[in-house]
């Protein structure tokens, strides 16, 4: 009988900011959900060095040993240029990376421009770009939203995330989100809408039925909703406070937008976010 | 793998998870913080929101076409100058700016409702930072930041309490209980994070007690940041009046668009001047627009709301008028809505024999009872706890003096939502008594009782519940004095039980009606509290939401809600469940969207801040004027004044009858269309004059079908709107019996008539087919003259038709409505001025023709009216 494979190496690239403290809870109890428990943390030491690095690492370490998770804490030197490549040098191709998109100066983008978002577009390893906003969930969100596209993927793609929130997850939403404009709503006839409507609405079964093959050992509460907006980042937002999300796991491919980062509807989720947020790419 | 929300943590873990410290935070670390999360702010909506809905209104196909009509207009009277077309271009331009103005007075409504909320946060508040105790501003709080919470002060923030001294809050804004909870430090092992006893939340107060707590969410991730974006920023989906109403200038644009453009085409092709074109293709577009229509729309909803003020139903969004009259399902809250909100003791029962008690041990009971009570003489009345207030008033009915009882109390334990008890010690001539009140689940592990009575009391709170009565029990025993300042779980030991109040809170007299007229309108009535399962089906049974027949599926508890999903619950309110007990504000949100998967058009009540939401997300929120919060009344479309059922199932009614006025004038107004398209079409289709000119046209639009259209519009109820089924999403304001009515009945006869009066008038004049006239020829004037006033005699038959959809008219007592009188005043009175007053006459290019004819132009109005007539006695001889 073949070996089961492992599965696909957990790593952290903490940039040793609070908010890289607040996603290392996030990391920690993904690794806490694998087996092996194990979590390889990367820190990209940059010139001048971060101070309290070691107290930090040390409270890292420490949640890690409450969870039964091994750690193994790499800090390398590197420009902060330099991150998306000694990164992609040290992670194996289809590894995930767990990473952080936090505020930047000036009101400048969450996530282009930045590592994350060159990591991801890099395609060799999967992503889970993390944006706290609730400090107070400490990586453990029981309430899930995922927001989904018309796409019959994405159950697929929205998967590995989920397993790896394990035993937490006690509820996941899944919000099928259609962004029309107000012009086109105007102009479709009555019967146009309802024959996107019962599309949309057996797209989103199928999807959910996936979901519940897919999780069936965490057995979660599993529901579903549709809405048509003309602001589909305000709708995430708002979805996500109605059913008391903790975590909104958000497929890259919904958006990140290059030509106009600002009004991207990814940047505009993370800006309103009421919950933390998990943007996913290439996780298998 | 362990669960460790921020509840479950030990306080050590606290500090370590957030990364903060009993001393605060530093200066340097709220900067980082604030830099990372924002402020604790709740979001306004932008500030220049109104310009965005201005603008979208402003822009609107409709909108568009008229201020296109108007520059044409403008561009017209450069070229031809003297033919009016400026005035047309002003009055077109005026319209189109009226219809944008009215939407002017929504825009402010979202940021009143942030207001409101934010009254619920304070201004300042205390923290620790750097080991300092100083007052911030409640923006710059951070997570991490340690608070000092003292009674009277709102909490700022979700905060995980560290310290508690004796900490009561009420948590009313986020749970809709008004009943205060008591707050420990302590770390809770399992329990979901809003009901979590070491957790104090933004938006709620604290009451009694001080401590300290630590922020771990601001802003919009707090929950009451969660109740207020959904309060505020979910954007209600349009009503079914503004659908229709998009609906139909969709089409009659369309149509006027298409119509102006090809015979402007034609007309170019055929060789006529670029001037006349233009004219002509205005023409059309003119007469096609109904240009009244959307103000007499907006003013018989103005109208509409006026008299549903009168019935205690304020209205504060137009729309919200006529979707009340579309309404299939009416979510309803219980208390003071279907009931009086009057808690009485209705029993005194003995817990075994389940018997009323005898007169002595009854009073007894009360006294008891007012011994854990508290209550303030007011008045010939009391004030208090509605249940404390119903115990003093039962013990004075029985002769007793509950201020000399109440007096007694020297010590009180208050009610808690999770004690679900109330206490108190009594001395009365030197002896103490322990006393205690609350439900007989918390009391019965308390009393000294033998197991085979306890059964029986079980059996006895069963039957009384199921009547629909709140049942508490009293219980009781003597204290030493040294007794007196004991724990109070010491003291709960070994009671004597005295027995079963009984309470309920009477149906309101007007109800059982209302819900029988809601049966008979096909109206679905849903029950929504937080009642007991048994008190929920038994006051639903009282008003008839709930039938005899009904299973037991009709009723669904609020734990049976959370754990289903929201495609079974709409499963569930297919299959007809009627009844929600127990249920929390927040999952009225839940069943509001399901029922709207169904595609109904939902009301639902409220009253709490936590209600806001579902308020916000149904088809019509109905806010409670005399106990809800500025919340409620902010998100909501209509406040109850009266919070009375009764008063909601009149405003459906005068909401359908608001839609079928709607139809009455919208068919009344299309019918004169006709008449002013065909002089165009004959216009460039023959070699004859032109019957009517713009600004005539225009002078029926604006001028004299504008009065009686809000005369119909204020038609009072038929007296059959309440016997019909609902219309919901799907009544068209224009359906194609309306169309065919108004353009191919009413207005080709319309069209026949005025023609017909048109060309008699040429030709008695002298006019031969193929001349041309002069627009200051007298006798083209008195042709012109006569087609104006041929239409507006017409249109007073019109008048009286539209009144009833299947009578006559004139069996509505005509002279009940002095709109639809002055309205045909107006119309006779400017049909003569039109012809015999110079200046008007000057203005409108027309002039006086022979008497005989403007006495036969008259009779166009009996034979509008007769033919209509005709056709409905045609109709009901067909109809089944």
């Amino acid at each position: 009988m073949p070996e089961p494979r492992p599965p696909p190496a957990l790593i952290f690239a903490y940039d040793a900011s609070l908010h890289g403290d607040w996603v290392a809870h996030y990391a920690i109890r993904f690794a806490a959900s694998r087996d092996p428990r194990r979590l390889r943390l990367i820190h990209v030491q940059g010139d001048p060095p971060v101070p309290q690095l070691d107290a930090r690492l040390a409270r890292i370490a420490a949640e890690c040993e409450v969870l039964g998770v091994a750690l193994d804490s790499e800090v390398v030197a590197g420009r902060d240029a330099d991150v998306t490549d000694r990164l992609l040098a040290l992670a194996p191709p289809g590894a995930i990376v767990v990473t952080g998109t936090r505020a930047r100066p000036r009101a400048r983008s969450f996530l282009v421009g930045t590592a994350t978002a060159r990591l991801m577009a890099a395609g060799r390893i999967g992503v889970i770009a993390m944006r706290i906003v609730h400090p107070g969930v400490l990586g453990q969100p029981n309430r899930v939203l995922l927001p989904i596209a018309d796409d019959d993927a994405a159950a697929a793609r929205a998967l590995p995330l989920l397993h790896l929130l394990g035993t937490d997850l006690d509820r996941v939403h899944v919000a099928l989100i259609r962004e029309r404009s107000a012009l086109r709503t105007w102009l479709s006839s009555a019967d146009a809408r309802q024959r996107v409507w019962v599309h949309d609405a057996a797209h989103l079964a199928a999807v959910e039925e996936a979901l519940r093959r897919g999780l069936a050992p965490l057995h979660p509460h599993l529901d579903g909703s549709m809405v048509v907006t003309t602001d589909r980042a305000r709708e995430v937002a708002l979805t996500a406070a109605r059913h008391h999300t903790r975590l909104i796991g958000v497929d890259a491919t919904l958006g990140i937008g290059a030509r106009w980062p600002r009004r991207a509807p990814l940047e505009q989720l993370l800006r309103l976010a009421p919950a933390d947020v998990a943007i996913y790419r290439g996780l298998s | 793998m362990t669960q460790r929300q921020i509840h479950n943590l030990e306080l050590a873990d606290v500090w370590a998870f957030l990364r903060s410290r009993p001393a605060g935070l530093t200066a340097a670390e709220v900067a980082q913080r604030l830099a990372e999360l924002g402020g604790n702010i709740l979001d306004a909506p932008p500030r220049w929101g109104w310009v965005r809905v201005l603008l979208a209104q402003i822009t609107g196909l409709f909108s568009v076409l008229l201020y296109a009509s108007a520059a044409l207009c403008v561009i017209a009277d450069r070229m031809q100058p003297g033919e009016g077309m400026l005035v047309l271009g002003i009055a077109l331009a005026g319209v189109a700016v009226l219809n944008a103005a009215f939407t002017f007075a929504q825009t402010i409504r979202a940021e009143r409702a942030m207001q409101a909320l934010r009254q619920f946060l304070p201004q300042q508040v205390t923290v620790w930072r750097d080991g300092v105790e100083q007052t911030v501003a409640i923006g710059g709080l951070v997570p991490g930041d340690v608070l000092a919470l003292a009674e009277g002060d709102r909490v700022p923030a979700d905060a995980r309490v560290i310290a508690s001294n004796d900490l009561l809050v009420n948590n009313a804004p986020l749970t809709g209980e008004s009943r205060h909870t008591s707050v420990t430090a302590a770390a809770v092992a399992a329990g979901r994070l809003v009901d979590a006893p070491n957790l104090v939340f933004a938006g709620c107060a604290v009451v009694r007690g001080t401590g300290q707590a630590v922020v771990y969410a601001t802003g919009r991730r707090t929950e009451f940041g969660k109740v207020a974006a959904l309060s505020v920023e979910v954007r209600r989906p349009p009503t079914p009046l503004e659908r229709e109403v998009s609906r139909m200038v969709r089409i009659l644009t369309i149509v006027a668009v298409v119509m102006g453009v090809a015979f402007f085409a034609y007309g170019l092709a055929s060789g006529r001047p670029l001037w006349v074109n233009v004219v002509f293709m205005l023409g059309i577009i003119v007469a096609n627009v109904p240009e009244g229509l959307l103000p007499t729309l907006t003013l018989a909803l103005a109208m509409g709301g006026v008299r549903l003020a009168r019935k205690q139903v304020l209205v504060k969004s137009l729309g919200a008028v006529e979707a009340l009259g579309a309404v299939e399902v009416i979510c309803t809250d219980k208390t003071g809505t279907l009931t009086r909100n009057q808690l009485a003791v209705t029993a005194l029962v003995d817990p075994v024999t389940g018997e009323p008690l005898a007169e002595d041990r009854a009073r007894g009971l009360l006294e008891a009872a007012i011994g854990a009570s508290v209550i303030h003489p007011r008045d010939a009345g009391f004030t208090g706890d509605p249940l404390d207030v119903a115990i003093a008033l039962a013990l004075r009915a029985r002769g007793g003096d509950p201020v000399a009882e109440a007096a007694g109390v020297v010590r009180h334990l208050a009610f808690d939502v999770q004690r679900r008890r109330a206490a108190g010690v009594v001395e009365r001539d030197g002896a103490l008594r322990f006393a205690i009140k609350g439900a007989w689940e918390v009391v019965r592990a308390r009393v000294a009782i033998a197991d085979a009575d306890r059964a029986a009391a079980d059996a006895t709170v069963r039957r009384l519940a199921s009547h629909g009565l709140r049942i508490i029990a009293v219980a009781s025993r003597a204290i030493a004095p040294e007794e007196r300042a004991a724990p109070e779980a010491a003291l709960e030991q070994g009671l004597t039980l005295h027995g079963f109040l009984c309470l309920s809170d009477p149906l309101r007299d007007e109800v059982p009606a209302a819900l029988a007229a809601c049966h008979q309108a096909g109206l679905r009535v849903i029950l929504v509290t937080g009642d007991h399962p048994d008190t929920a089906r038994a006051i639903a049974r009282q008003a008839g939401i709930l039938t005899d027949a009904a299973s037991d599926d009709a009723l669904i508890t609020g734990d049976e809600l959370e754990a289903m999903r929201e495609a079974e619950l709409a499963q569930r309110l297919r299959a007809g469940a009627c009844v929600f007990a127990r249920t929390t504000p927040e999952q009225k949100l839940k069943i509001v969207s399901a029922l709207k998967q169904l595609g109904l058009v939902v009301a639902m009540t409220g009253d709490g801040v936590n209600d806001a939401p579902a308020l916000r997300a149904a088809d019509v929120g109905i806010a409670m004027g005399a106990t809800g919060t500025d919340v409620a009344r902010e998100a909501a479309q209509i406040v109850l004044l009266d919070d009375n059922f009764a008063s909601i199932v009149a405003g459906v009614e005068e909401g359908r009858t608001v839609f079928a006025n709607i139809r009455k004038f919208t068919s009344y107004v299309l019918a004169s269309n006709v008449p002013e398209m065909v002089p165009f079409l004959a216009y460039v289709a023959l070699p004859v004059p032109l019957a009517l000119t713009v600004i005539q046209i225009l002078s029926i639009d604006l001028g004299t079908d504008m009065v009686p259209a809000i005369g119909l519009g204020q038609e009072p109820p038929d007296g059959e709107a309440m016997t019909r089924p609902p219309r919901g999403q799907h009544g068209r304001l224009l359906d194609r019996g309306l169309m065919i009515r108004s353009y191919l009945f009413l207005g080709a006869l319309q069209a026949v008539w005025a023609m017909a009066m048109f060309f008699t008038t040429l030709a008695l004049g002298g006019w031969r087919y193929g001349d041309a006239l002069a627009a200051g020829d007298p006798l083209y004037r008195a042709a012109t003259g006569i087609t104006l006033v041929s239409v507006i005699f017409a249109q007073v038959g019109n008048l009286i038709g539209r009144r009833y959809e299947r009578g006559s008219g004139l069996d509505r007592r005509l002279f009940a409505n002095h709109l639809v009188l002055l309205g045909i005043a107006l119309e006779l009175g400017f049909a003569f001025a039109v012809l015999y007053w110079a200046p008007l006459a000057g203005a409108l290019g027309t002039g006086p023709p022979p008497t005989g004819l403007v006495a036969l132009a008259a009779l166009g109005a009996p034979l509008v009216f007769g033919a209509d007539w005709a056709r409905k006695r045609w109709r009901a001889r067909r109809a089944p």
